[in-house]
């Protein structure tokens, strides 16, 4: 980190502890006037190998968050809201100012709203407050589930959604089963090829980006708090599509859809031959474009009970894209089309109890397969690479303190086996370099009012 | 991965593998220890909220209400603003009193969860657009007087209003 970024850095820190200790707001709404909320959090991220997403082998404090909201009651049931929104953890965010919601929603009843606009988009159980820092124990969501890259393009949409809970009056005699929500969402996403969906996209295919964006997606929640008080479960499934078109890095992994794809293509070739094609052919550094569907769901249960909240998900992305790539062969330019399927694989158990108005402490134990049928590495997607590419296994324990109802401090420690997640942002000059075991330390200061 | 995907099984090394499925003594002291400290700190939390469960809870509000009658879910989904008008169409507008004794036994006895929690809860209908935080009050008289004053108010109090008061006893039934 270069001297001014740490003068930056300390500013920022400054400005936030002379609000931690000088002021306290509440948390109250005046009814007819405009409700202006906000919060700002700083963090510190050190691991004793690997650089997690920004430097943290060196300590970085870029890790950072700052959101300005407004709401206002138009009329009754008439809502009005907006969310400027800032971060940066290391490459993500950068400190750019976004809208991160902004819409109206219409109240009718208990069992449908509708809102159109900007909305954030529900992913698992904590997914649309995940950018909300003071709403957990952790610093870190389970990244198994709550991968930190895709957080910037996949957590908000525009478009329109309805949602609502219980039943309606004729069927009121459902009630001793438990009451069940859901949320339909129906929008397009902003994926930007400096997005961290565009680098995982890009690092999973072997391909350095040039474009990137997004077709139409649909989101559908369902959940039911049962009749067990404070057991509730809740699936999700989702499909969306992304474009990501640029280049091909010239590696081992191409090197392999090369004889795979001229296997498929000349099945009853001899070896020979099929090695002299090979070596005619060149695939690296060749633009290719793909067009992807995604489909994901989410399964997940949470059990609080008093202080105690207990929690477990389970997330299915399976990725299947139409690849084009342009080649040469014998110095002749041609075109290949191929299919690829990646299934992602990602689910944590997490515990936290709150032990008195001021302490809480958790932890949770996460696992990421980034291609689930290759959980052992060297092969697929992670061909050429340390097998501890193909898995990411976190445990993590925590401590919050609430300094005051507007101020929270967090620490935590996580033991990590494996780097599925280490190229996804920053890309790696040099994989040996990596280490399989290493240690995470967060922490975190964070003020809201 | 592929369609025609080649896959190398990954193999560990035994060393690691051994290290890997050891098991580390645990000293019976450092064990009990651990324990107690875990004991203590589950039983602390809920000496503090079976206090709570103690005291009495009125539910009030502004005398034109429809309701005179609620039951505890109805209480429940007010609270969380997943019903937000009244049977009439009035809207209904929420108040609290954190950091009381009365709050807290409200929340866990009717809501199903801790202040901390509750307010985590509405920080987060704020936070992603799709609520408002209650009107805040410090004291059961601003409670009343706010409650007395605003059409569709809902509130809680730890023992029944003075007579005079303008507000509406909302019953609990099953």
């Amino acid at each position: 980190m270069s001297k001014t970024q740490n003068r930056q850095t300390m500013k920022k820190i400054l400005i936030l502890v002379i609000i931690l200790f000088y002021t306290e707001a509440g948390f109250a709404t005046d009814h007819d006037a405009i409700d202006i909320h906000g919060f700002i959090t700083q963090g510190y991220l050190k691991t004793d190998h690997n650089d997690f997403i920004a430097e943290t082998e060196d300590g970085s404090f870029e890790f950072n968050e700052m959101g300005l909201n407004f709401n206002k009651r138009l009329s009754d049931g008439l809502d009005f809201s907006l969310q400027f929104f800032a971060y940066d953890f290391g490459g993500l965010g950068n400190d750019r100012i976004a809208i991160n919601h902004a819409g109206v929603s219409y109240y009718v009843n208990q069992q449908f709203t509708f809102r159109a606009g900007k909305s954030k988009v529900s992913y698992g159980l904590y997914g649309d407050s995940r950018d909300m820092d003071m709403l957990r124990t952790f610093v870190l969501l389970p990244q198994g589930v709550y991968t930190e890259a895709f957080r910037d393009s996949i957590h908000s949409a525009k478009g329109f959604e309805i949602y609502g809970s219980g039943y309606p009056e004729p069927l009121k005699f459902m009630e001793p089963l438990g009451e069940f929500y859901y949320k339909i969402q129906y929008g397009i996403m902003d994926i930007p090829k400096d997005s961290g969906v565009s680098h995982v996209l890009a690092m999973t295919l072997h391909t350095d980006p040039e474009e990137s964006t997004s077709d139409t997606s649909y989101n559908l929640v369902l959940g039911w708090e049962t009749p067990v008080p404070g057991l509730r479960l809740q699936g999700q499934y989702s499909e969306y599509g992304v474009f990501l078109s640029g280049k091909t890095f010239d590696d081992e992994f191409w090197d392999e859809i090369k004889i795979q794809a001229i296997d498929q293509l000349y099945p009853d070739l001899s070896q020979d031959l099929k090695n002299a094609i090979s070596s005619a052919v060149i695939i690296g550094d060749m633009p290719v474009s793909y067009s992807g569907d995604v489909s994901m769901y989410i399964i997940g249960a949470e059990f609080t009970w008093r202080g105690l909240t207990l929690a477990a998900e389970q997330v299915f992305f399976n990725m299947k894209y139409k690849t084009r790539i342009k080649y040469k062969a014998a110095g002749e330019d041609s075109v290949f089309d191929y299919t690829f399927e990646n299934p992602t694989l990602g689910y944590y158990y997490m515990g936290s109890y709150q032990i008195s108005d001021w302490l809480k402490i958790g932890g949770y134990y996460t696992v990421y397969y980034p291609d689930k049928d290759n959980k052992k590495g060297g092969g697929g997607t992670n061909l050429g690479n340390p097998d501890y590419f193909a898995w990411q296994k976190d445990s993590c324990i925590a401590a919050r303190f609430d300094l005051s109802p507007n101020s929270i401090f967090k620490i935590e420690g996580h033991y990590i086996d494996g780097g599925a997640q280490l190229d996804y942002v920053k890309p790696l000059d040099d994989y040996s370099k990596t280490h399989r075991y290493w240690y995470l330390f967060a922490a975190k200061l964070s003020y809201n009012f | 991965m592929f369609n025609n995907d080649i896959r190398n099984e990954g193999t560990v090394d035994p060393l690691i593998e051994s290290h890997m499925n050891s098991h580390y003594p645990v000293q019976p002291k450092i064990r009990f220890i651990f324990l107690s400290a875990v004991v203590y700190i589950l039983l602390s939390g809920f000496s503090v909220q079976i206090k709570a469960d103690e005291n009495e809870v009125i539910i009030i509000g502004n005398p034109d209400i429809f309701e005179s009658t609620l039951t505890k879910k109805e209480i429940r989904d007010i609270f969380l603003e997943k019903k937000r008008k009244w049977t009439d169409g009035k809207e209904i507008v929420l108040t609290v009193m954190y950091h009381s004794t009365i709050h807290e036994t409200f929340m866990i006895r009717y809501i199903n969860k801790t202040p901390a929690q509750f307010l985590n809860f509405c920080k987060h209908l704020v936070f992603v657009g799709q609520g408002r935080f209650p009107k805040a009050f410090s004291s059961e008289e601003e409670m009343m007087d706010y409650i007395e004053k605003t059409s569709g108010a809902i509130g809680y109090l730890s023992q029944k209003p003075p007579e005079g008061k303008k507000l509406k006893i909302i019953t609990l039934t099953e």
